[in-house]
């Protein structure tokens, strides 16, 4: 990945999140207030969980033991961007996916996505959803969306980007303090500021001082199919050995169904 | 030399396969691609002035702090409010998407009298008559959806003019009576099914403290807060007295079995401790534990209003009955109310919502939703100190809507506005002087006696704060209400070998972007899903993932079976559904 800034005079970031899976209720806030952040139109009649699109999704997982020894975690899965080798960037046709230097987020371009879904065959976290539909809202909601981002038109893959209207309006702020580096926490996606578990934590990863960078060199830290060495930028920290063994061996995560 | 049929096809041909190898094709299927991607059927988001406004959450008892993000005045995005002492910032997925619920189907938008659009005017004077002619014996009974605000004292001063009337609350509406917790210094919980980790209290002020307590869960189902619990005790459906006993024995210091002995342990060594879930169980344990009155325990505050007991009243006693619909996150259960009244009832539902008690109702009178009246939250459920705030308006009220409080003055011929009584309410907290307001905007908390008015102070809570009462000192440690369990426990037979539970349920009204939980990720089961053990559903004759008629006392629905290891064997956990015997079989 190129780590020269495109942002000359600014220091670049490497924005990373870190989750708390002991602390994680699965109780969806993070879900809905990404989906209220970022225009994500509720389900249509026809959505199914495989079609449905959620660009965050938590998972329940389990131990599989049976009554009464079963035991059970919530693991919130996004796009893991990926700062090595990003797959999704690799394979796609039209250069509609850019891994940005200056943050290290992987932003699509639905503008330029012809929908063919080599990124979503090729995304190991399958954290890529794609428009069956044209996006519809129940007659007077469009009047709630989000003046930031842009519905994303029927035909075209999309999926999280960190929210990344947060990130210009951060960047905005900055300018108007006169000021061209964002201080720690000016930038936060919807679903960290919602969690009401304080489960989600997320910052820059190569500045050693932030709350993040801390939290991803914890013993208790992993990340998801890290053998596969893309460098994803999401850790998960759990004190539970069967937890990660779960969700480092790949073991089938099933939703609640 | 003439032009034949061959000649022309073979043109054709010709033509066709040689247009493939020009950019035409190509370009018009791109160009038809994007135009078709592009057409109006995409919304546009609305631009304009933004502007950020608050208020407070109705949608539930917790009374959370809310920010929201307007445009043009529209409401774009709801966050929490940073320190806020009761809600700590958090908001619940339905809170977040609270803004949504004007844009919800089934709303009850013009007063009905049994399914027929009626004037206001003719349902009140039904109404009024039927008062009138109520016998003796029968009562009037307004079902108050949330006891302790100011709409409440609307009701009683109503009541108070009838001859025989009832101020009632659903059964689980009061679980703590006059007393809140001190979650702050409470070091362990033992838990009878209290939703602690997922919907108890508010959400931001039960997970800043997870940390500080041990979580004790004594449940059938393997719940989200069981699985966070420190410890998970699995209870059988209706074995919570048992359980109960046993732990109260071990905590006298007599025998009892390893678990109950386990569970003793903890709560003795991290002390102050309290139980939680209802029941006269939780009651005894408490009363042992001595945790009334006491620092981390319950202690008492100023502003209980008690209201009767829906369940506690006499069967066949109501002849009038004004129901105000719970809010979005909770539900009634309609079979209690149902046995309450008397033959020949009327039943007027106060209520946003087309389903629910609408359904039983003989006239509806619609009701607005969260954001579309100014409101009210009054103490927040738990909370160790008395409470208020208001829920300024953020969306327009729509014509022929009521408030609930409205309808019951004009049925009082009371010229007074609703917002009138607020304001009267707020009054009386300048009038004391006690406590202080924590405003939003600011994140300050400012003294009640520092506004230099009443005026000044119903400014600063329509503009977004909330009122804490001063702690009291108070001897007081009566027992607590024994409320909870609304429901005897289900105790199987022949004919019904099995035990329905609830397992989470969607709630009754929310936004269509709670389809994200439910439905499109699975995150969350929906209500036609019956989850057994893979045991008990094979001696049933069933197969994962097909269909099945679960039988129960009355009733009967078709579900989608899902085999769960994690079930109870013998247990049917379904979405939304009462405890009850039944019954399971192939569709």
């Amino acid at each position: 990945m190129n780590t020269t800034s495109s942002r000359p005079g600014t220091k670049p970031a490497r924005y990373g999140m870190a989750v708390d899976l002991d602390r994680c209720t699965g109780c969806g806030a993070c879900m809905i207030a990404c989906a209220v952040e970022n225009n994500v139109a509720p389900a249509g009649p026809d959505a199914t969980p495989r079609t449905g699109i959620t660009w965050m999704r938590v998972y329940q997982i389990s131990n599989g033991a049976p009554f009464p020894d079963s035991r059970a975690a919530f693991v919130p899965i996004l796009c893991q961007q990926c700062g090595k080798d990003t797959p999704c960037a690799a394979v796609c046709p039209q250069e509609a996916v850019e891994v940005d230097p200056a943050t290290g987020i992987v932003d699509q371009m639905p503008q330029r996505c012809l929908g063919c879904r080599y990124c979503m065959t090729a995304c190991p976290y399958h954290a890529r959803y794609f428009n069956w539909w044209d996006p519809r809202w129940p007659p007077g909601m469009e009047k709630t969306l989000n003046p930031d981002v842009a519905p994303r038109m029927r035909g075209v893959v999309e999926k999280c980007n960190f929210c990344h209207g947060r990130l210009h309006a951060a960047r905005d702020r900055a300018a108007a303090a006169g000021r061209r580096e964002l201080l720690p926490g000016e930038y936060v996606p919807a679903c960290v500021e919602a969690c009401p578990a304080g489960a989600m934590v997320f910052g820059d990863l190569d500045d050693a001082a932030s709350e993040v960078a801390r939290l991803a060199r914890d013993g208790h830290s992993f990340r998801i199919l890290e053998r596969l060495g893309t460098e994803p930028k999401i850790y998960y920290r759990t004190a539970r050995p069967w937890v990660r063994q779960a969700a480092t061996q790949q073991r089938k995560e099933t939703a609640n169904a | 030399m003439g032009f034949t049929r061959r000649d022309l096809l073979r043109f054709s041909g010709g033509s066709a396969a040689g247009l493939l190898l020009t950019p035409v094709p190509w370009t018009l299927l791109h160009d038809t691609a994007v135009l078709t991607e592009n057409w109006p059927g995409v919304p546009r988001p609305r631009h304009g002035e933004i502007a950020t406004r608050y208020t407070t959450c109705t949608l539930c008892a917790a009374g959370c702090g809310v920010r929201a993000r307007c445009v043009e005045g529209q409401p774009v995005s709801l966050a929490g409010v940073a320190g806020h002492p009761g809600s700590r910032g958090a908001l619940c997925p339905a809170g977040l998407a609270g803004h949504h619920l004007t844009f919800c189907r089934g709303r009850a938008t013009e007063p009905l009298a049994k399914g027929k659009p009626v004037g206001i005017d003719h349902a009140l004077a039904s109404v009024s008559a039927a008062i009138a002619e109520c016998g003796s014996g029968e009562s009037v009974a307004i079902l108050d959806a949330r006891p302790g605000r100011a709409a409440s004292l609307v009701y009683r001063r109503f009541l108070a003019g009838l001859p025989k009337a009832v101020h009632c609350a659903p059964p689980d509406a009061q679980p703590y009576g006059g007393f809140g917790i001190d979650l702050e210094n409470t070091r362990a919980i033992l838990s009878f099914g209290a939703r602690v980790l997922d919907g108890w209290l508010s959400p931001g002020r039960v997970l800043a403290n997870r940390s500080c307590f041990q979580l004790i869960q004594a449940e059938a189902a393997y719940s989200r807060t069981a699985s966070l619990a420190d410890v998970w005790v699995p209870l059988p459906p209706g074995g919570e007295e048992t359980f109960a006993a046993a732990v109260a024995r071990a905590l006298q210091g007599d025998d009892a079995d390893a678990q109950a002995a386990h569970v003793a342990r903890i709560l003795l060594h991290n002390q102050p401790a309290i139980a939680i879930g209802g029941g006269a169980a939780a009651a005894r344990i408490n009363q042992i534990l001595g945790s009334v009155g006491r620092p981390g325990g319950f202690l008492p505050r100023r502003d209980f209003m008690p209201a009767t007991n829906i369940a506690a009243l006499p069967d066949h006693s109501i002849r009038v009955l004004l129901i105000e619909e719970p809010a979005a996150n909770d539900s009634l259960p309609w079979d209690v109310v149902a046995r309450k009244l008397a033959q020949n009832p009327m039943v007027v539902a106060l209520t946003p919502w087309l389903d629910g008690c609408a359904q039983h109702a003989d006239y509806v009178i619609p009701a607005p939703v969260y954001l579309e009246s100014l409101d009210e939250a009054p103490t927040p459920e738990g909370c160790t100190v008395a409470g208020f705030s208001l829920s300024p308006a953020l969306l327009p009220t729509p014509p022929k809507l009521m408030a609930p409080a409205e309808f019951i003055l004009r049925l009082a011929h009371d010229p007074s506005a609703y917002s009138e009584i607020l304001k009267q309410r707020v009054a009386a907290i300048k009038k004391e002087a006690r406590g202080t307001i924590f405003t939003y905007a600011d994140a300050k908390s400012t003294r009640v006696a520092d506004f230099a008015s009443a005026d000044d102070l119903w400014k600063a809570m329509l503009g977004g704060a909330a009122w804490f009462d001063d702690p009291i000192r108070s001897s007081r440690t009566e027992s607590l209400p024994r409320a909870g369990w609304s429901n005897p426990p289900a105790v199987p037979s022949p004919e019904y070998p099995l035990v329905l539970i609830s397992a989470d349920s969607p709630p009754p009204h929310g936004s269509p972007l709670m389809s994200k939980l439910y439905r499109e990720s699975g995150l969350r089961r929906s209500a036609i899903a019956a989850a057994v053990h893979p045991e008990t559903g094979r001696a049933h004759g069933l197969a994962d993932g097909g269909r099945a008629i679960v039988k129960i006392p009355g009733d009967s629905f078709t579900a989608q079976v899902i085999f769960d290891a994690a079930v109870m064997p013998g247990v049917i956990q379904s979405a939304g559904r009462a405890s009850s015997p039944a019954s399971i079989r192939r569709a």
